[in-house]
């Protein structure tokens, strides 16, 4: 069954698709450090808004050479704009496995090899620099690990409360029923943006980086049960009536266990949509409170502190590659959608043909 | 185990009327009645398991000493699988789906023991093997879709007699079966009886088996016992006119 599943999944060339991104921007955030040429902190503010580096195949001759890039010449406008020039008695070779800023492989072994970059002072910016120079492309890939674990994280802490409350609700039923969905609605009555800003004023402005973080996806979570707990009681409702939960109680097994193991499994097709449907929103979410800066402050990146540099007209016209981070959420956020839609034509037997 | 005078209501009508029976040790008691006549709620209630808006009006269901209609819920717990276990008519339903079939006779010993991984997995083999399964690891990784009717049965009386309870509540466990897996699964409880020291509560409609098995029997209508006695008696001389009509269908 579980195969007929997978390769009517497989049939949705869309869903594929985006699965197969939704990997490589996991990875790519996984290994981040690795991929990165630069740390997330590592600045150069000369390079202001410097335009993305190009990297060269041939030299002036025309003939074949290893890549390499030039140097560059900073000269101002009349407006005090920098204007970006190549240098070209200054090459800059691009190699691989070089050294660069310390960091951990996976939080664990320290080592400074980086996948590319340039000997100093030379500097790549494969996608173009900030306002402080720092290289959006390594931003980029450190913002992904915030914004994409955010919404995982957030994710799981609502969902397992959720899961669980739902799942007390609907097999207690009675009163327990009535006040816990009459929580849940108080929850939900409220307009979920002002509700995270009044929440996430709640957080002491003395938080380090670290702590404001795990409160963002702690308020994040603590807006998003509701919604979840109120459907799975709502399966928990009918499958109680079931006869294996009756069978369960005559084996002395403890009411927490039976929702639990004989209960829950019962609502994993919907749960696993429910989660690739919700990400998103958590992502977005999480994106609104650092663009307005109230998320994650800098010199931390994600993709919504990014986006948060492209808020002016001036910015925009003369970097548009500080619009990148938007990209990568529109990215991530429709793939999500397509993959989670994908899932309900499969798991769903409601809306199958 | 005794019941006195048990009354289940449902919006104030009875469907149970001052039922009494006492199953006695290594004993098989039938319950025989039509559908609707109360048996399997009897059953239930002494579990204390009834569906919502059935109530226990009154009585008392005396069971080691105690009154299993009043003892507090982790006392109840602690009965239930271990002390009386309980077979159903439909095993496809009393089973789990989303589970495998030893990781649901394994159930009980999470519930009542502190087994370890091994040890249950051990123990469960061994149950399937006295209630006569041919290859236990097979059964113990199938889903209970997999299996067959007969299986499927069997396995439940596995998980049942796991903790060697003092009694067993089967209702209708052999309806759903074929005749001869009915004599089959009969005999199982007969010699599961002897082997493990257990009595029974049988709760079923079909006479024949009654015939075989039971050694006491009561008959049910409308939610009270009209006659009971011992089987042999019951049967060759029943007295009363709803037996005689349930007699009449059986041969």
């Amino acid at each position: 069954m579980k195969n007929r599943a997978w390769s009517q999944f497989c049939e949705n060339r869309w869903a594929v698709a985006g699965l197969i991104i939704l990997g490589i921007i996991h990875a790519a955030a996984l290994f981040a450090d690795f991929l990165a040429p630069y740390s997330f902190s590592n600045e150069e503010r000369t390079y202001s808004y410097a335009p993305p580096s190009k990297i060269h195949f041939r030299d002036e001759q025309g003939s074949l050479v290893p890549p390499f890039v030039y140097g560059a010449e900073i000269k101002f406008d009349e407006y005090r704009r920098r204007i970006y020039q190549d240098k070209a008695d200054e090459k800059y070779p691009l190699s691989f496995f070089v050294q660069g800023d310390k960091y951990k492989i996976l939080g664990l072994v320290p080592t400074t090899i980086h996948l590319f970059g340039v000997k100093e002072p030379g500097r790549i910016y494969l996608w173009g620099a900030d306002s402080r120079g720092r290289d959006l492309f390594s931003r980029l890939l450190h913002g992904a690990r915030i914004s994409l674990s955010i919404g995982i994280l957030g994710v799981a802490i609502s969902f397992s409360i959720g899961l669980l409350v739902g799942g007390i609700a609907g097999y207690y039923g009675g009163k327990t029923d009535d006040i816990i969905m009459r929580i849940c609605e108080m929850f939900m009555m409220f307009p979920g943006f002002y509700l995270l800003l009044a929440l996430r004023a709640v957080v002491p402005p003395n938080f380090n980086s670290i702590q404001v973080y795990l409160a963002i996806v702690v308020i994040l979570s603590f807006i998003g049960w509701a919604s979840l707990a109120r459907v799975i009681r709502g399966m928990c409702l009918s499958l109680r009536e079931r006869e294996f939960v009756l069978a369960a109680k005559t084996m002395g097994l403890s009411d927490l266990r039976i929702i639990i193991r004989h209960i829950l499994p019962h609502t994993l097709s919907y749960s696993l949509i429910a989660v690739m449907l919700s990400i998103p929103g958590y992502i977005l979410a999480e994106s609104s409170l650092s663009l307005i800066g109230l998320g994650i402050q800098d010199p931390y990146a994600s993709w919504g502190n990014l986006l948060a540099e492209a808020m002016g007209i001036v910015q925009i016209k003369f970097a548009p590659w500080i619009l990148l981070p938007g990209f990568f959420i529109f990215i991530t956020v429709m793939c999500f959608n397509v993959v989670g839609d994908a899932l309900r034509d499969v798991l769903d037997p409601k809306t199958s043909q | 185990m005794q019941i006195k005078n048990l009354a289940v209501s449902v919006n104030s009508k009875k469907i149970v009327d001052d039922v009494s029976l006492t199953v006695e040790e290594r004993s098989i008691f039938a319950l025989v009645g039509g559908s609707g006549s109360g048996k399997s709620t009897t059953g239930l209630a002494v579990l204390r398991l009834l569906a919502p808006g059935l109530e226990i009006k009154s009585g008392e269901a005396i069971f080691g000493g105690r009154d299993l209609l009043k003892i507090g819920a982790e006392e109840l717990r602690q009965v239930r699988g271990k002390e009386i276990a309980m077979v159903f008519q439909e095993p496809l339903y009393a089973f789990n789906p989303v589970l495998t079939v030893g990781q649901q006779i394994e159930e009980v010993f999470t519930a009542h023991t502190d087994f370890l991984g091994e040890k249950r997995l051990e123990e469960t083999l061994r149950l399937l093997d006295i209630v006569g399964i041919k290859d236990p690891l097979r059964v113990h990784k199938s889903y209970p879709h997999q299996l067959s009717g007969g299986m499927r049965q069997r396995a439940m009386i596995a998980q049942a007699v796991a903790l060697k309870p003092r009694l067993i509540i089967a209702d209708e466990p052999t309806s759903s079966l074929d005749v001869t897996l009915q004599a089959r699964v009969m005999e199982l409880f007969l010699k599961l009886r002897d082997e493990f020291d257990l009595s029974v509560l049988l709760i079923t409609h079909d006479l024949g088996v009654v015939q075989h098995m039971a050694d006491h029997v009561a008959v049910m209508n409308n939610g009270k016992i009209v006659e009971s006695g011992s089987s042999g008696e019951v049967l060759k001389n029943p007295k009363h006119q709803y037996t005689r009509e349930l007699l009449s269908y059986v041969s």
